[in-house]
């Protein structure tokens, strides 16, 4: 593909597809950053790609794959600096939040916290418009487990929301209680 | 109502239009009657925009993320393209990818191109007559110089049961001098010669028809060979047909394609040619002459360069009912020389051989000779030419057997000629020797027997190498034991103590041959280290060459025939076929390092030898080990003998055009000091 064409190409997708890529990654990796240096390669593997004309069928699971697969590297680097430090290091780079990927503090967050990591990941790619298709193919999983996942991700935010309205606690993915996450 | 309802994934699925047609449709007509799950589906539908109202609410990413990043992009963009040249154009890989199809069918096109013009180019090629008309004319031009040819000789009797001999046949030829001499070798044992030093005298040796040569006149008609098959097919028989087909030949160099045209000629006789590939790669073009007759086939192939159309092989395989036999001529070298380089010694008959044949000056005594070559004093040589007079007077001193170890003493004069003394057992001997000086114009000869000088003068040098005069010890030798075992299960057992001398008489015999003929070659190395071997040219290199491969042949062969009788006597001790090794793969880099390991290692084996069966000194181990000692020696020497082989014939071998040109040989790095201070 000649320069200008996936020039071209590129600037669309960020326009249209960019935001979303670049929501997902913050919520993978806490960090602004590190979300964006992501989004950039991304889209810069995709142009090497079509200037090597090479064909991608459809680019926003192609771009997609490249972050999931950035992201997956770059835990297994945090995690192998943990494993790296002494004990007393590891304890406290664990209670500093610097071992793993950083989880922003939003209502997001709060609102996901009674989610399993794969259910946040389906309803996060879903709010990204990604069709059942699409986001069954970049988790690896069956087509009909996207919409179990959906629906009981959905009821259980459902069963999260009354019960902080009715003042009570909610037992989240940390622990903690939804209260508590949300104070 | 009984219909049943439907689960949250359908519902939801129904709403984010993930259902087909008709299963939506079934979807939606239940939704518009059942208020349960439209509730469930509103409370889906609820939840939905209330994680997507928080979604939205997140400001991130910020509005001019967009613009930032495109810019960032581009910027990165800029970069990659500026250093990456190839992707301004296309790529291998994308200009396949973007045309296919007429890539493939260009390589197609070239594919099917290539193979028609190797096909054409295959069958293309001269009628057989042509190739060997054009063969005939490449060889008659070769013979209008001087040459050396050197050819490997097969005879083989392959049916009823297989004996093949391999042999060499080395021919000069001058014509402008009408010199000509032929050798037949086989192990460096002389099966046929002929010499024609000038026009009007010519002569012959044949063993089987006499010891010596014989003036000699050829046959009228010269024999082909399609004609070896005439006597019969056994190995003897196909023997003596070669040696016929040999006296037979002109006095010429030998000619490949002409016994070819001569069969080929012959009625019922086709003539066919092919290009073929060899195992080396090497592409040649196979002439093949067959006649097959009642019972009866013959098949002449000769092999013929495609460039300059010489030949380089003649096979000729016969085949009858229950009997087939093969002969076939390999080229092994053919080198053009200049004549000034063709010194006559090579066209004089065998001087040992001549010695008794011919009266005249060959029966002349030591004594007269020196006198006559007294007077013919010629000029000054030069250093070369000195060091190629030495090579001469050594070769003609192992053409007699006297390099292995007689009392001989070579003196170099000032004047550039050369004095012999010697002290032979016997006056047969001592005219033997000076007939063997006796062609040698630059040498003085004083030679006397035993009985010509006083008692204290006959002591041993002990320059000259040790003894091979063995007498076993009336004593009990070191392995009688295992000896006495072994032969007990064969003979009588009044035989045994006479069977055991003679085996400890031959053995030790042997391995005292091995040694003489391991320092024959350790005085060439001495005679001729590299410093002075580099200088020489032309026969005297030739000569020195020949010598050291007459010694290296004949010590293998007498090295396996230790070792061969070993394992007969000793099946227990030591096997059969453990004394044959691979060639050492870090071969010493020059002849001299080799003979110096090759002389170690025989003199470890004699001694041994002498202590096993001669009872000269017990060995410090038991029999058994002293056994197993002398088996690993015995394949050390052989692989000695190969790494002393190999380095000659890199030597003397490696550029053969600089053996006849002015330039000296390639010389590999010389070995290591301590090996060349010993010698």
């Amino acid at each position: 593909m000649g320069e200008q064409e996936a020039s071209r190409l590129i600037e669309s997708l960020f326009e249209s597809w960019g935001p979303s890529l670049e929501r997902y990654s913050y919520r993978a990796t806490g960090s602004r950053e590190l979300a964006d240096d992501l989004v950039q390669e991304a889209f810069m593997a995709l142009y090497r790609e079509l200037r090597l004309g090479k064909k991608v069928e459809n680019p926003r699971g192609w771009t997609l794959s490249v972050v999931r697969h950035h992201i997956s590297k770059h835990e297994r680097s945090l995690r192998r600096q943990g494993e790296q430090l002494e004990p007393s290091e590891n304890m406290e780079a664990f209670q500093t939040g610097h071992l793993l990927p950083a989880t922003p503090e939003d209502d997001l967050t709060a609102l996901f916290a009674v989610l399993s990591e794969r259910e946040e990941e389906v309803v996060l790619l879903r709010m990204e418009s990604l069709k059942y298709r699409d986001i069954a193919e970049q988790l690896g999983i069956n087509i009909k487990s996207v919409g179990t996942l959906l629906a009981r991700a959905l009821r259980k935010l459902q069963l999260a929301a009354k019960a902080k309205a009715m003042g009570r606690p909610v037992s989240t993915r940390t622990g903690r209680h939804v209260a508590e996450t949300l104070q | 109502m009984s219909q049943k309802h439907y689960s949250d994934d359908t519902l939801l699925a129904c709403r984010d239009g993930e259902l087909s047609g008709r299963a939506r449709s079934a979807v939606e007509k239940h939704l518009e009657l059942c208020w349960l799950c439209r509730s469930r589906q509103a409370e889906l539908e609820e939840q939905i925009r209330a994680a997507a109202d928080v979604f939205r609410e997140q400001d991130f990413p910020d509005p001019g993320w967009v613009e930032r990043s495109k810019i960032r992009f581009l910027q990165w963009r800029e970069r990659f393209e500026r250093n990456s040249p190839r992707f301004h154009g296309l790529t291998p890989l994308s200009w396949f990818s973007h045309y296919r199809i007429t890539a493939l069918v260009s390589i197609a096109a070239v594919c099917i191109v290539l193979l028609v013009a190797w096909y054409l180019g295959w069958r293309m090629m001269p009628s057989p007559a042509d190739i060997v008309a054009k063969s005939r004319v490449a060889e008659r031009e070769q013979e209008r110089q001087a040459i050396c040819q050197v050819f490997r000789v097969e005879i083989a009797q392959v049916k009823p049961v297989m004996i093949r001999h391999e042999s060499r046949l080395t021919v000069w030829s001058e014509k402008d001098g009408q010199r000509f001499a032929s050798r037949w070798e086989e192990q460096g044992a002389l099966k046929h010669a002929a010499w024609r030093p000038s026009d009007g005298r010519r002569y012959n040796y044949n063993p089987v028809a006499g010891s010596h040569p014989v003036t000699w006149s050829r046959a009228a008609k010269m024999v082909s060979v399609a004609e070896l098959a005439d006597h019969g097919l056994d190995f003897p028989e196909m023997e003596a047909a070669f040696l016929t087909w040999l006296e037979s030949r002109e006095w010429r160099p030998i000619s490949l394609t002409w016994d070819l045209s001569v069969f080929a000629s012959q009625e019922g006789v086709t003539l066919t040619a092919e290009r073929t590939r060899l195992e080396d790669g090497k592409q040649v073009l196979q002439l093949v002459a067959r006649r097959q007759s009642a019972g009866f086939a013959a098949e002449l192939a000769v092999q013929v360069d495609p460039i300059n159309y010489l030949p380089r092989l003649q096979r000729i395989r016969f085949e009858a009912p229950g009997r087939a036999a093969e002969f076939s001529l390999s080229v092994d070298r053919i080198q053009a020389i200049p004549p000034a380089q063709l010194v006559p010694a090579l066209f004089e008959p065998d001087v040992h051989i001549a010695g008794r044949q011919a009266g005249g000056e060959q029966g002349m005594s030591s004594g007269r000779r020196s006198q006559v070559l007294d007077e013919t004093n010629g000029p000054i040589p030069t250093i070369s030419e000195e060091i190629g007079r030495e090579v001469e007077v050594q070769y003609a001193l192992h053409r007699i057997g006297a390099c292995l170890g007689e009392e001989i003493e070579l003196i170099k004069r000032p004047s550039g000629r050369i004095l012999i003394r010697a002290l032979v057992e016997n006056e047969q001997r001592k005219t033997k020797l000076g007939a063997a000086l006796g062609a040698l114009t630059f040498v003085d000869a004083e030679i006397k027997n035993l009985s010509e000088v006083p008692d204290s003068r006959r002591q041993r040098s002990p320059a000259l190498g040790p003894s091979t005069d063995i007498t076993v010890a009336g004593s009990e030798l070191a392995i009688q034991g295992l000896l006495e075992a072994s032969f007990k299960q064969r003979y009588e057992s009044a035989e045994v103590p006479g069977r055991i001398a003679e085996v400890a008489n031959q053995l030790t015999s042997l391995s005292g041959s091995v040694l003489a003929e391991a320092w024959a070659i350790r005085r060439l190395a001495t005679e001729f280290p590299a410093s002075r071997a580099d200088g020489l040219r032309g026969a005297p290199r030739w000569l020195l060459e020949k010598m050291l491969q007459d010694h290296t042949s004949a010590l293998a062969g007498k090295g396996r025939r230790l070792h061969e009788i070993l394992a007969s006597v000793l099946p227990g001790s030591i096997e059969a076929g453990q004394g044959i090794s691979a060639p050492k793969s870090d071969t010493a880099s020059d002849w001299s390092s080799a003979a110096i390991e090759l002389l170690d290692t025989t003199e470890r084996i004699d001694r041994l030898a002498r202590a096993l069966f001669a009872g000269a000194a017990p060995p410090e181990d038991d029999p058994r080990t002293a056994l197993k000692e002398l088996s690993g020696m015995l394949s050390e020497l052989d692989s000695d003998g190969r790494a002393l082989e190999s380095a000659v014939s890199l030597e003397f071998r490696d550029s053969p055009e600089q053996l006849w040109s002015g330039r000296g040989p390639k010389r590999p790095a010389a070995a290591g000091s301590k090996k060349e201070k010993r010698l």
